[in-house]
């Protein structure tokens, strides 16, 4: 077997040679996506500790996995894939956010919703992200997200902050395009109308 | 036709293409008269912003540690199990 450089080989060298026993490529594997692994759990969970054991479970999993890659899909999806069913099973087995309600009612726009047709849709502050700084701000995105139910949660992140294509959000949530896109909606909408109470100035000449 | 409700699916499905491309012209049209729907296309815009800059934290060097040597004791566990790879051999 020739011996590999393990910084410069391609995630399929990796894979080849840690499927031979070569350990130290899947701890190649593992360095280069630790991080990215862990920020995407920390996005999903909003908790340290939960990202953290997340990461072990992720590859723990992709070490008894490996054997079952067929390289189809690029790496860092089948990754990303085993991220999310490790949430997914974690969801069922400590059964939260089951009973929620479904997020329907965002396929309408806010006016059609709150039955206020003419009311104007508020505008927001012009650049809140400069706002990020405030740790308040910083609390109320974690509480809107963590109202979502992961699934509607997952796919605003792959999509919206991870900047995953529609289609490979889709795979890696092993779920259709238009199921994708209907989750996305109503997930940017949620998110949307939690945040608008905080975020929305007054209009200047409303009462002129 | 309901132009908001129409023009709301849309926004939402293709708030990352370019707004000029000719699936968007015609909410674009819409869009150029109802403010309603120019501010929440603008809100919506600023969530998903707001979301992909919160700033997330760094990994840890000692969960770096914890990470490797939970993996070094699962290459111990599937080599004394025989389970690694999983490949399996078809039977005689």
């Amino acid at each position: 077997m020739q011996p590999i450089s393990y910084s410069t080989s391609t995630d399929n060298q990796l894979i080849r040679a840690a499927r031979n026993g070569d350990h130290m490529a899947f701890s190649a594997l593992v360095k280069r996506y630790q991080d990215t692994v862990y920020r995407f759990s920390f996005k999903v969970c909003r908790d340290r500790e939960k990202a953290e054991e997340a990461l072990q479970d992720t590859f723990v999993n992709v070490y008894r996995k490996l054997g079952s890659f067929d390289g189809k899909a690029k790496f860092t999806t089948w990754l990303y894939r085993i991220v999310a069913n490790n949430c997914l099973m974690k969801r069922r087995r400590r059964k939260l956010q089951d009973l929620q309600d479904p997020l329907e009612s965002f396929d309408e726009p806010p006016a059609h919703r709150t039955q206020q047709r003419h009311h104007p849709v508020a505008r927001w502050e012009d650049a809140p992200e400069q706002l990020l700084l405030n740790k308040e701000l910083q609390e109320i995105l974690d509480r809107a997200i963590m109202k979502l139910p992961l699934d509607y949660r997952m796919a605003f992140v792959l999509r919206d902050v991870e900047g995953k294509s529609t289609e490979e959000a889709s795979q890696i949530l092993a779920i259709s395009q238009e199921a994708l896109k209907s989750r996305l909606r109503r997930a940017r909408a949620f998110l949307r109308e939690q945040l608008n109470p905080y975020l929305t100035v007054e209009a200047e000449n409303e009462s002129l | 036709m309901n132009h908001c409700k129409e023009a709301y699916r849309h926004i939402c499905e293709n708030l990352d293409q370019d707004i000029n491309s000719p699936q968007c012209r015609q909410i674009k049209r819409h869009l150029e008269g109802c403010p309603n729907c120019r501010a929440y296309l603008e809100t919506l815009r600023k969530t998903i912003t707001l979301y992909r800059v919160a700033p997330a934290p760094e990994l840890s060097s000692s969960v770096k540690k914890k990470l490797l040597k939970s993996i070094t004791l699962e290459f111990g566990t599937q080599r004394h199990t025989g389970k690694r790879n999983v490949r399996r051999h078809a039977p005689k």
